[in-house]
């Protein structure tokens, strides 16, 4: 069994100043959330950084610049429902933002992370697997350095558009108190990441974003099913 | 060899003057043979032309003391001549490889490939801020400098953009950078981008040069926006009556189109 961590959907598009008018916009979809103005994060500086977070702090939509993320804290098994559940959320926050603001996007992004083991059970035969030559859907591996690449043709809004599938391994130190007693819990994340290639012919419009989410969740189970199919 | 004359006769004088003339005339009148031969084996059409260029365009442009400006005169061998390069014409496709891609969409690495191409365009700021300087901007036409900002804009919006502000902050004192910056905003930028751009577009309408306002109500001009609407009509005092009734002009179009 795998666990999802977080769920982020990303939108690249012109930069959004934090005023109240835009949150007003967001009613009926964004209700209650907090806002909250970031620094030093690493944006570029004269860009906008701010974010709006849920009360019980699971949701955060976040302004970095020229790109929204939204994401979501969960600790559940991955499958494609709960994706498609995320990506219907995704096209409610992400299409009232374009159609508020008359923007057009220039990337999507839908990133899941996945706890793919504890420290107890260190994933060598996932490793094994990660590291074998790998095709999907037809289209053979494109890096394999650290984060693996695959970059698949899809059409999106009537045009041709590059999808990559992205998958990234790593080690995440925790630390957690147990019993009173501190202990560092060491665990394997994988970060999978779906999103349209860069660009600058692209441009989506609120109807590629929904089509594109639509999209997404049998993208995942199929990208999924390369590391965590039995 | 005075001497000597002063003390001979007069018709000896005349064959001393005349034997002197032969041995001197025979060295010199070789060595002028010996030039004409070098002169016309050179092609003086080439070292006049590139005068003739250089001294002309040495004219036009204005060259800021702190450029070294032999690195935009190459020579043109169909043509014999010499041109000058505009800096924009140097290729920003041989710096392709500079460009750091995110494949993923996490903000470390998004934020990484912005950081890098920042870097790369502030290391072209006076090539380009000079571009700018020597480039006769016409209204609603490209040119070098805004295909070439374009083209950046296309490959890194945000850093671009991040760009132009820190280029237009570092030449407030010259005043052709900043109208052609405003200028080239008016050609590449897009909808929504204002929200980045417009302190840029206000400093300058409340500047003195009449050409830097005028610069600015163009933008504005494309932009249409709310918030350009206000900056416009913040500004009480235009440098000239021409520019006066410019933006007067302007903000009539935006009140009746925004409402």
């Amino acid at each position: 069994m795998y666990n999802t961590k977080t769920l982020r959907g990303t939108i690249f598009c012109a930069p959004i100043k934090y005023s109240k008018e835009f949150i007003t916009s967001l009613a009926g979809v964004i209700d209650g959330y907090l806002p909250m103005l970031v620094r030093d994060n690493g944006v570029l500086p004269g860009l906008p950084t701010w974010q709006l977070t849920s009360p019980d702090e699971k949701e955060v939509l976040a302004f970095n610049g020229d790109k929204i993320d939204l994401v979501q804290v969960v600790e559940s098994e991955i499958g494609e429902e709960q994706i498609t559940e995320f990506a219907s959320r995704c096209k409610k926050v992400f299409g009232r933002i374009l159609e508020t603001t008359g923007y057009v996007c220039t990337r999507i992004a839908l990133a899941p992370s996945v706890i793919v083991a504890e420290k107890a059970a260190k994933p060598t035969a996932l490793y094994n697997r990660i590291f074998a030559v790998r095709e999907l859907d037809g289209v053979y591996l494109d890096t394999s350095n650290i984060s693996q690449v695959y970059r698949l043709n899809k059409t999106i809004g009537g045009n041709d558009i590059k999808i990559n599938h992205v998958s990234n391994f790593r080690v995440e130190n925790e630390l957690v108190t147990i019993g009173g007693i501190n202990q560092l819990r060491e665990r394997y994340i994988g970060d999978f990441d779906i999103n349209t290639m860069v660009n600058p012919e692209y441009k989506f419009s609120v109807v590629d974003v929904k089509e594109f989410m639509d999209m997404a969740p049998s993208c995942f189970a199929r990208f999924y099913n390369l590391y965590f199919a039995d | 060899m005075v001497d000597t004359l002063a003390k001979t006769s007069f018709y000896q004088q005349l064959v001393d003057i005349q034997d002197l003339s032969r041995r001197l005339s025979k060295p010199l009148m070789s060595s002028i043979e010996s030039l004409n031969k070098q002169m016309s084996s050179l092609n003086l059409d080439v070292y006049t032309e590139a005068l003739k260029s250089y001294t002309s365009l040495a004219d036009l442009y204005r060259v800021p003391d702190y450029l070294d400006t032999s690195v935009f005169i190459r020579h043109d061998v169909e043509d014999g001549g010499f041109i000058v390069d505009t800096p924009s014409m140097s290729s920003a496709s041989q710096d392709e490889n500079i460009l750091t891609i995110a494949e993923n969409t996490r903000a470390n690495d998004v934020n990484k490939a912005n950081q890098e191409y920042l870097e790369y365009l502030r290391s072209r700021s006076e090539e380009i801020a000079t571009a700018i300087m020597r480039t006769e901007f016409e209204d609603g036409m490209d040119n070098d400098v805004t295909l070439l900002i374009r083209s950046f804009a296309r490959r890194n919006k945000s850093a671009t953009y991040n760009w132009l502000d820190e280029l237009y902050s570092t030449h407030l004192n010259l005043s052709s950078v900043l109208q052609g910056i405003l200028r080239t905003l008016a050609m590449i930028t897009e909808r929504g981008d204002e929200n980045f751009l417009l302190p840029m577009v206000v400093a300058s309408l409340r500047s003195n040069s009449s050409a830097e306002q005028e610069a600015a109500i163009m933008v504005i001009e494309e932009w249409r926006t709310k918030e350009c609407l206000e900056a416009l009509c913040s500004i009480k005092n235009y440098s000239s009556e021409m520019i006066a009734d410019y933006a007067e002009m302007v903000t009539k179009e935006l009140k009746e189109e925004l409402g």
